[in-house]
């Protein structure tokens, strides 16, 4: 796990408190979200679709107002408020990410789980040409083209049983969105990547494609 | 598949149990507090569970959390932290009856996996086992153990398996295996492919791997473990019987040793972790980097001696096969110096031979055991891979069984693709030499034979010691007696078809062997 070099602390007991309360307490749960306040300069802190400065900024968000995080992953790097990071925050309330380092959560270290908990999840294709959300609640993928490059947007996906992988298709070209629900019962996993790819009834050459993450239908 | 089966009717309640554990099921232990300080997870026990390695007193059950199975970080979701593990074997399917129970530590430096060694359990008896873990209550596994050392034993059925691309379909042999509900389950190689489909026929795979490079790493070699795993139908089969598990190459590399381009330390190290971490095989099989204790002995009372393989690691280098015709060169593949066992197995097995504690000893190894010579022509070599490449070898361990009065020796392999049956002879060429055993061959569950053409009759007529061949997947059955054992070769359909009501599993032909008279005889 990747940790920032960031000095935001008020002091080391700060930290051990704060670890020792998630641990004893069990406050790891994926509705139980931690808490911050987004710090900037002054403007509006853009949210993003996916945990990388290069994805598409879907809202904003007002400096000083109070976030609930989620989960947490890393990205790519952002120098903001409190230092360079890889760290990004996903605040299901906004739809999206934002950078850690635009965020005072009290800690230096890590204050939520790895995302992937059952609370939604975002992911760029290379350069962000396509562009996925996994929306836990519901269990929809949500799929976005953002690129004038010839290829359809692709979420691919696995389920447990041992099928797969499974596609939602965008092939509306650039700035659509394709919504599309899922079968993934309750509390089960979806393992999903977000490629590119022309498309095809049949195997795509799938292109770009994200690293992968696992998240979970709530 | 038409019949009532005992085995379907179980897993029914299997099923049921799994799917209500969160209420009515719950075991004695299910509200006791969890002991880790750990971060909740979600159900943890998505590869489902298995035992194997049965001995009269033992059994060794295994699971492996990972709520995730598919991160590519090879962590299955678990967070770095240690988790409690509780487990508990019952004499009963409703777990009415607890025979033992117990907890350990599941740790990432073992990615979760817990391999449980419970000992004095009773001989020649069926157990049902489950976890715990995180809240979660696992599925619901049979195993059993194995008959006490000498005692009667009138009969043994077990199914062979081998080569599971993920990838080129999904495994329906393991319908058939779990509808067969054998006492034992034999894996003899290739249970995860480190590598992509390489077929040419791409369009009849039904299904394509998440993280699609060559695995190299420990982490990657875990979650191919995992993906595979993911299939339903071998969860199934783990969770009905033990199973006895070998790996051949493709659990490391193809043809990771013995070759001018060998599997790295580092690589066969962490094939060989993730081999041990997702197989329920003992902790006396627990590799020490690169090297793991595979070959082994299991006795099932005075029925049966399985001496279990390991033709990969120690092997002599391959005579390399040039291009063209010539093959590869007669004189090396034939020297006495090289080996395919290597010495120390090689000894070991000849020392097993020397006492005849069961009326039957299976051979379960990876590659092709008989000669098959295309041409009929002795001067000329091919199959440089398989104990024909190692001939010296395989002539020590024949003449070692003959002289050592091994009565009934059967050789069950893998690693081809194919169905095969063949009568071992001293001499392959001579073909009245004395028939001295039998070998049985199991195709793949779903690995692919695209390009094989079946055999000619000029073929057959140049090994008319090789008795079958069959180029469909599936899996052999075998069922035992003191007086014959009997293989059934089992073919599925097409295993590019999900449909599980289409599923159609075949016995395409069975040989008998009697006890004492050496030789297939076709049923």
């Amino acid at each position: 796990m990747k940790r920032s070099n960031l000095r935001r602390i008020a002091g080391i007991g700060v930290v051990i408190a704060a670890i020792g309360a998630l641990a004893v307490g069990g406050a790891l749960e994926a509705s139980a979200a931690a808490g911050g306040t987004v710090k900037t300069a002054g403007d509006p802190l853009n949210v993003r679709r996916a945990p990388t400065a290069g994805a598409t900024a879907v809202k904003t968000v007002a400096n000083g107002a109070t976030v609930s995080i989620d989960c947490q992953v890393n990205g790519s790097s952002v120098t903001g408020t409190y230092g360079t990071s890889t760290l990004w925050d996903y605040v299901p309330a906004l739809g999206g990410y934002i950078s850690d380092t635009y965020v005072f959560t009290d800690s230096d270290t890590r204050i939520a789980p790895d995302c992937g908990v059952g609370s939604g999840s975002g992911q760029c294709a290379d350069a962000c040409a396509g562009e996925g959300q996994y929306r836990s609640s519901d269990s929809h993928f949500l799929v976005y083209d953002t690129s004038a490059d010839g290829y359809s947007a692709v979420v691919a996906y696995w389920l447990k049983g041992g099928a797969g992988p499974f596609y939602v298709w965008n092939s509306g070209g650039e700035g659509t969105k394709v919504d599309k629900a899922v079968s993934v019962p309750h509390g089960g996993w979806v393992f999903y990547k977000v490629c590119v790819a022309n498309y095809t009834t049949g195997k795509p050459d799938l292109k770009s494609c994200s690293d992968g993450l696992t998240d979970f239908a709530a | 598949m038409g019949q009532v089966n005992r085995r379907k009717v179980l897993l029914g309640g299997l099923a049921a149990v799994t799917a209500t554990a969160a209420s009515a099921a719950l075991p004695s232990w299910a509200n006791a507090r969890t002991t880790a300080a750990a971060p909740t997870i979600h159900d943890p026990f998505q590869l489902g569970v298995a035992s194997g390695d049965p001995l009269p007193d033992s059994v060794v059950l295994w699971t492996r959390l990972a709520p995730a199975p598919l991160n590519p970080d090879g962590f299955g979701g678990m967070p770095d932290a240690t988790y409690a593990v509780d487990w508990e074997i019952a004499n009963d399917e409703a777990f009415s009856s607890i025979v033992q129970s117990g907890s350990v530590s599941a740790v990432s430096a073992s990615a979760h996996s817990v391999h449980i060694e419970p000992v004095g359990l009773q001989p020649a008896r069926e157990y049902f086992y489950r976890f715990k873990s995180a809240g979660y209550i696992s599925p619901v596994g049979r195993t059993r153990t194995a008959p006490a050392a000498g005692a009667a034993v009138n009969q043994l059925k077990y199914c062979f398996s081998s080569c599971q691309h993920w990838e080129e379909g999904y495994y329906h042999a393991y319908k058939g295996i779990v509808a067969d509900d054998p006492d034992l389950v034999l894996f003899l190689g290739d249970y995860i492919y480190e590598k992509k489909s390489g077929r040419t026929a791409q369009e009849r795979n039904p299904r394509s791997l998440a993280f699609s490079e060559d695995v190299t790493t420990l982490a990657q070699y875990r979650a191919r473990h995992a993906q595979h795993k993911t299939d339903a139908d071998l969860q199934a089969a783990h969770a009905i019987a033990p199973w006895i598990v070998v790996f051949d190459d493709h659990e490391v590399m193809n043809n990771w040793n013995g070759t001018t381009a060998p599997a790295t330390v580092a690589r066969k190290t962490a094939g060989f972790q993730a081999f041990y971490e997702n197989t329920p095989i003992r902790s006396t099989a627990k590799p020490n980097g690169a090297s793991i204790q595979l070959y082994r002995q299991l006795m099932w009372g005075n029925l049966a001696r399985f001496h279990m393989l390991d033709t990969r690691q120690y092997r002599s280098a391959q005579v390399p096969d040039p291009a063209g015709d010539a093959g590869p060169a007669c004189a090396d593949m034939r020297s006495t110096s090289r080996s395919i066992l290597g010495a120390t197995e090689e000894a070991w097995l000849l020392k097993q031979f020397e006492s005849h504690p069961a009326t039957w000893d299976f051979l379960g190894q990876q590659v092709f055991f008989a000669t098959r010579d295309d041409d009929g022509n002795k001067a000329t070599c091919e199959s440089n891979d398989s104990w024909q490449g190692y001939e010296a070898s395989r002539n020590r361990i024949q003449q070692g069984w003959v002289d050592r009065k091994v009565a009934n020796p059967v050789v069950l392999t893998g690693d081809v693709h194919r169905h095969w049956a063949a009568d071992l002879r001293l001499d392959y060429f001579n073909h009245s030499s004395p028939v001295i055993g039998s070998e049985l061959v199991t195709t793949s569950v779903t690995s692919n034979s695209d390009t094989a053409g079946a055999p000619s009759a000029a073929w057959y007529a140049n090994n008319p010691h090789v008795k079958y061949c069959k180029g469909e997947r599936g899996y052999v059955r075998v069922t035992t007696t003191p007086s014959q054992m009997r293989a059934d070769f089992m073919t599925t359909s097409d295993t590019s078809v999900y449909d599980p009501a289409s599923v159609v599993i075949k016995n395409d032909r069975s040989y008998v062997v009697q006890a004492g008279k050496a030789g297939l005889q076709q049923v």
